[in-house]
């Protein structure tokens, strides 16, 4: 049983299972990328359960079964890959966090300069404008 | 004042923070998965044996994997299966370990002959030596896939109940028996 064994909608699913499956022998390549030994093997077993009427799913699982979800590209959302997929965010959290700090402190630096009269004056104004619309 | 030198050393300490991880990753072996059929049985299957009479006696015996543990005196004992090949550069390595193994009759040993030629396959054990009680013939690979092998050799070791307890891919250490097989054995009883 080959990929050109299979019609054209089957070939599509194939394509599709093929490339989010991880090729073992070089690992850093999906199976539809792979020509090594074992890579060509387990293609033909999609290919057969294609054929046999088999999910995306199914067939995912039953290669996560033999190989460890290793060769899932894609993570499953689980509490042990919880880090994989919340880390980022909560970088995103703590740079945000981070950026806001420095812009605050930055915006201090030009109050330390010595007031003249007249920027105290506007200064004051404004100020008392603000706090007449917010009442 | 405190606060001040804290974030003086903040970035030294994110720094050796990530150093710990990237350190470990060093010694870290990306080909070494774990395997996801530990605590599973044996896959069941109805494998061709190797035979050695004659060069022409192509494999005409048949044995049912989950069947091994109950023939002659080693009823019921732990056993290990042991993926070669004779095309396998790396089951040289290991090759010498299993003879001793069997030398010392310790454990039943079976070899599977993984998409091997079987003239070949002969011609490597004459040359190197038999260390196995029986050989299995996996031509095409698919008791493998059914295994999850992905590199040879790999080393599995059965319980008592048939069992998988313990995997090692790549060549078995010397001590394979004490350090790995005979703890993997106490843990699982």
């Amino acid at each position: 049983m080959n990929v050109n064994d299979l019609n054209q909608s089957e070939k599509a699913q194939y394509k599709e299972v093929a490339s989010e499956l991880r090729c073992l022998v070089c690992q850093n390549q999906s199976l539809a990328d792979s020509h090594a030994s074992l890579a060509v093997d387990l293609k033909e077993k999609i290919a057969e359960q294609i054929r046999a009427g088999k999910t995306s799913e199914e067939i995912k699982s039953y290669m996560q079964d033999r190989y460890g979800e290793f060769v899932i590209y894609k993570p499953a959302y689980s509490l042990e890959n919880a880090a994989l997929w919340l880390g980022p965010f909560v970088v995103l959290v703590i740079a945000i966090f981070m950026a806001r700090k420095v812009v605050r402190s930055s915006k201090v630096i030009p109050s330390q300069e010595v007031p003249s009269i007249h920027a105290d004056k506007a200064w004051a104004e404004d100020l008392y404008k603000r706090s007449s619309k917010t009442r | 004042m405190i606060k001040k030198r804290l974030r003086l050393y903040l970035p030294i300490l994110v720094l050796l923070f990530l150093g710990v991880f990237l350190l470990r990753g060093l010694w870290l072996d990306p080909k070494k998965l774990p395997s996801a059929l530990i605590g599973k049985s044996v896959p069941a299957a109805v494998l061709p044996v190797l035979s050695f009479q004659g060069s022409e006696a192509e494999a005409m015996q048949v044995a049912d994997v989950r069947l091994l543990q109950r023939i002659d005196e080693l009823n019921g004992q732990p056993w290990v299966l042991n993926v070669f090949a004779s095309w396998c550069q790396a089951c040289l390595i290991e090759h010498p370990h299993f003879l001793e193994l069997a030398k010392q009759k310790k454990i039943r040993l079976v070899g599977l002959a993984y998409k091997d030629d079987l003239a070949n396959t002969r011609r490597w054990l004459n040359q190197y030596g038999n260390p196995y009680d029986l050989i299995l013939i996996d031509q095409n690979g698919q008791y493998g896939i059914e295994l999850g092998v992905y590199g040879v050799p790999e080393t599995f070791l059965m319980n008592s109940k048939n069992t998988i307890i313990h995997k090692q891919v790549g060549p078995v250490p010397t001590d394979y028996f004490q350090s790995m097989a005979l703890p993997a054995i106490e843990a699982s009883r």
